[in-house]
Parts: structure tokens; sequence; C-alpha cells
């Protein structure tokens, strides 16, 4: 209980030190950029323009008094306004963040739905012969080459049978749960052949290990054997690698909203950045920052509730 | 067959990177020419073994010059990413326990941050090019070298070959150098593979989202986002650049599996 409360303790310190962090990588990467007067101010320079706008952002300060600033604003929830739009930075960031958590759950869902019992299948069938070991060893092929393909390839192919060809899905946009399937597929093939793999394998050791043979030798049948025994002590296995899997969505997320126009923070964070508006970009990164953390944090959580082995380690 | 097959593909990507750096101008060239007259001819047209992109274009010239763009920025980003990664790692394992303790946090905290979006970032605050675009990838994605390092090396420095070393007054540099590269050098190599295709699907994807040196160069990610431009007239554009990704991939993991294999390491992603 204590090693838990102190684990509890640190997660906000954690989260402190990465913000602080993220703050101040965010602050001077912005200063890379140029004269955000310049940038501001488009073409047009006039002398008198661009010191007004230096003034009105801070920027005749030296530069520690503007970090300092900028930490002290930040702390307030203050990113400033969209250089584009004049806006709230941060709420046009957590406007959108409804539509990429719901990409994400959706993928998550897929995702797993998928290869789970894709991975149990060929785990018990890869070794078999006949007619079943054959197809688990072509599928097998097929998900080896799949690895290779990345996701945004994927999703050009579905985009070109799915909407264009069959008119089944719509390719972009946000209109109901249809606009939501060929998105969640494009995020599943970036995750779902490696889980696939580890889970297979995993499934092929338990089938090997003395509680299965035991299982059988009680009489239980091979579905049962499978899906009962070896199958949860698998996914424990790979715990580790779906907590991986869940933390670094964001970057499937990104290109993946990208290409289909889908509202979320990740299509945010690539028209800011092509506008080099740095205010919504750094809102941007700032939540996916918590979000990521957060995601970790859930994860290492899941890994010890789920694994004696770690939680007493 | 399987192994034959793999060495082929090694073979034949090793000589077109070769022809793809060996003889720049002249293949920039072909690769560039337009021909509007010509535009998206299907693949086996005559004189196209792969067909014309939208500006009449040969896709084949396009692919083999965007071997050196695309695995480049992939391979100069995994150079810096494995520079940066093994040195903090060395570090890591070998300081005084304050810098220890700080690098460690250091590398804790750049695991936890999302590296594409910073990777976005840092290409636009810098402008687009295959550099900035091989730093950012680079710059963002050293943490699994210096962990996989530092792991490694704190194992190695507790074994009694090196505690015997460090009492005989050898440096801390030269046990890092005569003892624990050597070492690790394998599971470094395995890693740096994996990692290097890992890096060349960022690169594509960053560049076919617009962050890539830019229109016109034939880098696989841009002619990605081209053929999605024509994907109503002309979807077998996807092939070219898709298959040549693809296959990169699939040779470097397959390499990294069969480092793996003969020089006994395990697999450090696992």
């Amino acid at each position: 209980m204590n090693e838990t409360l102190r684990r509890a303790l640190r997660i906000p310190l954690n989260l402190a030190l990465l913000l602080l962090a993220t703050l101040t990588l965010l602050f001077f990467l912005v200063r890379l950029a140029g004269d955000p007067a310049l940038i501001l101010s488009g073409e047009s320079s006039d002398p008198a323009v661009l010191a007004d706008i230096r003034r009105h952002l801070g920027l005749d300060q030296p530069l520690y008094h503007q970090y300092l600033i900028f930490l002290w604003q930040a702390i307030q929830l203050d990113l400033g306004a969209s250089w584009v739009s004049g806006q709230d930075a941060l709420s046009l960031a957590l406007e959108r963040l409804a539509p990429t958590l719901t990409l994400a759950a959706a993928a998550i869902a897929v995702h797993l739905s998928l290869s789970i019992p894709l991975g149990a299948f060929l785990g018990a069938t890869r070794s078999s012969t006949g007619t079943l070991g054959r197809v688990a060893r072509s599928l097998d092929g097929a998900i080896l080459l799949a690895q290779g393909i990345p996701g945004y390839v994927v999703a050009l192919m579905l985009i070109q049978w799915f909407a264009v060809e069959w008119q089944i899905f719509p390719s972009t946009g946000n209109d109901g749960a249809t606009s939501l399937v060929l998105p969640a597929l494009t995020i599943t093939a970036f995750l779902a052949p490696k889980l696939i793999r580890v889970l297979a394998v995993n499934v092929q050791d338990a089938l090997q290990d003395d509680y299965t043979m035991m299982a059988r030798a009680q009489g239980a049948g091979e579905t049962t054997v499978v899906f009962r025994h070896a199958l949860p002590n698998a996914l424990l296995g790979a715990t580790a690698l779906i907590g991986t899997q869940i933390a670094n969505l964001v970057n499937g997320i990104i290109i993946t909203e990208t290409i289909f126009g889908w509202p979320g923070m990740g299509r945010l964070l690539l028209d800011s950045v092509l506008l080099l508006d740095f205010p919504v970009v750094q809102a941007v990164v700032l939540v996916t920052t918590i979000l990521v953390f957060m995601a970790n944090q859930l994860a290492d959580y899941a890994i010890r509730r789920v694994d004696p082995r770690i939680r007493h380690a | 067959m399987k192994k034959k097959l793999f060495r082929i593909s090694l073979l034949i990507m090793l000589v077109l990177m070769a022809v793809s750096i060996a003889s720049p101008d002249l293949l920039e060239a072909w690769a560039n020419e337009r021909d509007l007259a010509k535009r998206l001819l299907p693949p086996l047209s005559s004189g196209h073994l792969l067909g014309t992109d939208g500006l009449g274009r040969d896709v084949a010239w396009r692919l083999v010059v965007g071997a050196k763009h695309t695995v480049g920025i992939a391979g100069l980003a995994t150079l810096i990413s494995a520079g940066i990664g093994i040195g903090l790692g060395l570090l890591a394992a070998l300081a005084s326990s304050w810098l220890r303790q700080v690098l460690d946090r250091i590398v804790d905290l750049t695991i936890a941050f999302p590296s594409l979006v910073l990777a976005v970032t840092l290409v636009a605050v810098l402008g687009r090019s295959s550099f900035t675009l091989a730093l950012a990838l680079g710059l963002f994605s050293w943490p699994v070298f210096a962990r996989v390092t530092t792991a490694q090396t704190r194992g190695i420095v507790s074994l009694p070959y090196v505690q015997t070393a460090r009492y005989l007054g050898v440096s801390e540099w030269r046990i890092a150098f005569s003892h624990v590269i050597p070492v690790i050098a394998p599971t470094i190599g395995v890693l740096t593979a994996l990692q290097f295709a890992t890096l060349l699907i960022s690169t594509a994807g960053l560049s076919f989202l617009g962050l890539g040196p830019g229109l016109g160069v034939p880098e696989w990610g841009s002619m990605l986002a081209e053929a999605r431009a024509e994907l109503n007239r002309a979807p077998w554009l996807l092939i070219g650049p898709g298959v040549a990704i693809a296959w990169t991939v699939l040779v470097m993991n397959y390499l990294a599996e069969s480092l793996a294999s003969r020089l006994r390491v395990s697999n450090p992603h696992d």
C-alpha cells in the first residue's frame, strides 16, 4: 500500500516535469522559427507595424523575461490567441479533443477485436496439418507482408476501393459512424500485424505448456483450451505491447486524420503547422503530451493490475 | 527459399541505391522530364515500364531517384537517432550517480513525448527540407537506443572482467570503447535495422503530409501524395511508391531478424 501511495504521488510530479520540459522546448522551438512579428505581419514589413506587433506580443523584452511570462501564462492556461483566427489557442485545441478521442476509441476497438481472435486462431492452427494449417500459414505470410505496408498506403487503398469504386463509406469528413470506418481501419493497419504476430507466438507457446495439457487431459475441447486457457495468458504477455501501442496511437492519428479530413487534433496540428500558427501548435502539442502521459500511466497501471509478477517485483 | 528471396532483394536494393547515388544529374533529368502529351500512361506502356504520372514523368525513374531521397533521409535520421541514443545511453550507464539520475530522467521524459507531433513542429519551424526532416525524426526517436544501450551496458559493467579492468585503473572511456561497445554491438545492429525501417515509414509519412523535401522532388512519400490527387483517374500510381516503401521495410525487418538469429541476440524491441 505504501508503495502504491508513493507511486501515485510521483505521477503529478512527473507530469509537472514533463509539462515544464515540453513548454520549454516549445518556447525555444518557436523562437527558432524566426521573428514572430515578421510571420504575423506577412509580407508587409513596415517598421512601425513590426514594432507595434513586437510590443503587443512582448517581443521587445529580454528572452528570459519572455520565457518566464510564457510559463506564467501557461500555468494560467493561457497559451495565447491563434495568429490566424484570433481565437483562444487552447480552446481551439480542446474543441478537437472529442473527435480525436472518438477516433482513438473506435480504432482501439477495431484493432483489438480483429487482432485477438486472429492471433488466437493463428497460434492454435499454424503448426497443424491439413487445410486449417495451410490457411493459417498463408495468413501468416500475408500478415508478414502487411507489416511492411505503412498505414497511409493502406488508407489510400481503402479510399480507392470503399469510397471511389464501391462508394460504401465516405472518404472524408465526419458525418456519423460510417465516416469512422475507414480511419479506424487505417489505424488498425498501423497496429494489427505486430500484435497478431506476438499473440500468435504467445498462444503457440501456451499450448505447449503443462496447464493446457492438463486441461486437455481433463477433457476440455480444443476451442475451450485455446480461448479459456491459452489466450488469457497470451494476452497477459502482450499487455505491455498493447499499452505502448495505445500510447503511441497519436503518431498514426496525425496521419490518418489528415488523410480523411477528420476534424481532430492531428489535423488541427498539421493545418496550424503549415500556416505557422504557433500558439495553436503549442496548445495541440501540450494537450497531446498530457494525453500520451495519461495513456502511459493507465497502461502501466493496467499491467500492474493484471500481472502479479510485475506488481510484486 | 525465403533466404534466397531476401538476398536477391537486398542485392537489388543496394544496386538501386548505388545507381541512384552515383549518377544523379542524368537520372534526375530523366525523372523530372515532363511530357504533357503522355500523362497518366498505365504501366507497361511503350518506353515507360511503370507508366507516367500526372505531369507525364516516368514513374520508374522517379522511384529509382526517390530511393536516394527516402532511404537517404531515413538513413540520416537513423544515424542521428543512434548517435544521440548510444552516446547518452553509455553515459547514463557509466557516469557518476547524479548525472546518471539526470540522464535517466531525461530518457523517461523523452519517451513520454509524442515524437511525431514534435517532429512535425520542428520541421515547420526550421523550414521544409530533406535535412530538417531527418534531423527532426532523429532528434525525437533516440530514446529507444538510449534505453537498450543503458540496460545492456549496466549488465556488462557488473561482470567480473569489467570490474577487474576498473580495479586495474582502466579509464571509463577505455572501458566503454574496448569492453562495452564490442559486446553490445550486435544488439545495437539489430535495433538499428528495425529503427531504420520504422523511420523510413515516418519519413515517407511526413513527406506524404507535405513536410518532406518539397514538390517536384521524387521522394516516395511525395509520390504517394501526388498519386492520391490522381486516385480517380490513375489508381495504379499508388502501386509503385507503395511497393517501394513496403519492400524496403520488409527487407530491413528481415535483415534485423537474420542478424539477430546469426548473432544470437534477442530482438531488442520485444
